[in-house]
């Protein structure tokens, strides 16, 4: 499958400032990561689709003790959006984020020692 | 109906260990042994678990050298890692081994450093720590493993509204537990204000309500139903089940469910043809307070929503009428990764024997144990009874 939507798809759309999800071909359910077998309906090959960049928090943590490499405190939340839900790093200006509150999108965040990219969303 | 025994119980006092990982082991092992009488020569396989030693000590292949070190080379011997789920994994392994007929006879353990003893301090035990959330799509948020739970409880308590306070309690009370344990890594009590003015590490979890870095190792002896007879004092494992669910957090459709334990503690009821209400009490897996609630509430032992208020009002005690964690569990009496779960039937052991000492739970018949690894995707939930 030359086309499947996979890691490096999703980590270089992040990396552009795109963030896509995962849509399956078959029950078109769409999730926030890519994976290879739909875990809804078991259906091989997920196409990527655009996510919406507004939603809520539905959870998140104030990580005061992080791993080398970071530095806390900061905060990570999974974030539901219209379509799918997906881990990522929540930044405040001033408030502290809290379940329910409304996030953007804010593109790909490189703060990892291994450089790898993660979601970056943006309290509104 | 049984599907194996265990006859012998051992482990080390967890805590601080500069002993190298054979000999810590050995030791848990050499007590399980003596314990249960086995002729060393009668045990037909190993089922070891060790989560981390590649990543912490630059120590792998173990399972040979661990066997080896305690004059059983030559037996077949494997090594289980499912993050802290890995020595009740190699448990479930061995009794459905000899449920099988495959083996008569094993010994199940597992050992693991986790204090600066190994070289490593806290930020570099941290990210060693966060290598069970997913690689890809979870480390590179800078997510931690208190980082993981306190997701998971910050939901609950939303949902619930579960409290801090109810969560503190569950930490005073393992706490005290952990001062009749002589193997437990603390012994003294804490309160709730303690807890609750300790520093933060991921809110809503202070430093106290997080268990420690621990070193330490157990071990016990598995035989068939058969065979259990011929030993003083064996225990049944009448129920082993363990299921897996999605990974990273966000495939989770109901995060705070905690389902692969649902569905693990389903299984294990099936086969032991029991309920949560003919359970006399559990030790789970209480890496973190919030940890316990979520347990406490996905094995049955009080509805949804329910185990917050249970921990605060002091059902689950060890006098209470849901007793949890007798042994003060990974709060207070470590979590030495590898070797948690096969300490919890150990403790399961010792209680069902009433061999408990100053912890002994009166009269118990059935006990159960929850043992969870990475995000909650997996867990293993074991029943032993005393046996009929």
């Amino acid at each position: 499958m030359t086309d499947a939507f996979n890691y490096d798809a999703w980590a270089t759309a992040l990396e552009r400032g795109e963030l896509l999800g995962g849509r399956c071909r078959s029950c078109e359910t769409t999730f926030g990561t890519p994976v290879m077998v739909c875990p809804d309906c078991s259906h091989r090959g997920l196409e990527p689709t655009p996510l919406s960049e507004t939603g809520i928090i539905h959870t998140v943590t104030r990580i005061e003790v992080a791993p080398t490499g970071f530095e806390g405190p900061f905060f990570v939340g999974i974030v539901e959006l219209e379509d799918a839900r997906l881990t990522a790093r929540i930044e405040a200006d001033s408030d502290e984020p809290e379940i329910g509150d409304n996030v953007r999108f804010a593109g790909g965040l490189s703060e990892a020692p291994d450089g790898s990219v993660a979601p970056l969303f943006r309290l509104e | 109906m049984t599907r194996a025994s265990v006859v012998g119980v051992g482990m080390t006092t967890f805590g601080v260990h500069d002993q190298p990982l054979p000999e810590l082991f050995g030791q848990a092992a050499l007590d399980a042994i003596d314990d249960s009488g086995v002729t060393p020569g009668d045990i037909d396989s190993f089922y070891f678990g060790n989560a981390m030693g590649g990543q912490t000590e630059n120590d792998t292949h173990l399972a040979p050298t661990l066997a080896a070190e305690i004059g059983l080379a030559g037996i077949p011997a494997q090594r289980f890692e499912d993050a802290c789920a890995t020595s009740a994994n190699a448990f479930k392994n061995a009794v459905e081994a000899v449920d099988a007929g495959i083996h008569d006879t094993v010994l199940v353990g597992g050992v693991e450093r986790c204090t600066p003893e190994t070289g490593k301090g806290t930020g570099a035990m941290t990210e060693i720590f966060a290598s069970a959330s997913h690689r890809q799509y979870e480390q590179p948020t800078g997510l931690t493993f208190p980082g993981v739970f306190a997701l998971l409880t910050k939901r609950h308590m939303h949902d619930y509204g579960t409290t801090e306070r109810q969560l503190a309690h569950v930490a005073v009370k393992n706490h005290y537990n952990g001062t009749n344990n002589p193997r437990a890594h603390f012994g003294s009590e804490t309160t709730v204000e303690a807890v609750l003015e300790s520093p933060i590490v991921a809110d809503p979890f202070h430093l106290m309500d997080c268990c420690p870095f621990s070193d330490g190792a157990a071990a016990v002896i598995v035989t068939s139903d058969d065979l259990a007879d011929s030993y003083d004092e064996p225990v049944d494992v009448t129920g082993v089940g363990q299921a897996t669910g999605r990974v990273p957090l966000g495939l989770k459709s109901d995060i705070h469910a905690t389902q692969p334990a649902r569905d693990a503690t389903a299984m294990a009821y099936e086969q032991a043809d029991t309920t949560a209400d003919a359970v006399d009490f559990a030790e789970v897996h209480d890496c973190f307070t919030g940890a316990e609630i979520l347990a406490s509430e996905a094995i049955g032992f009080f509805e949804d929503g329910f185990g917050g208020p249970a921990a605060e009002s002091g059902r689950t005690e060890i006098d209470g009428d849901r007793p949890i964690n007798p042994s003060g569990g990974l709060k207070a009496k470590g979590h030495p990764i590898g070797a948690t779960g096969a300490s919890q039937i150990v403790e399961l052991t010792e209680q069902l024997r009433g061999e408990a000492g100053a912890r002994q739970l009166d009269d118990p018949t059935r006990g159960l144990a929850h043992n969870l690894g990475g995000d909650a995707a997996t867990t293993v939930i074991s029943v032993l009874e005393v046996r009929g």
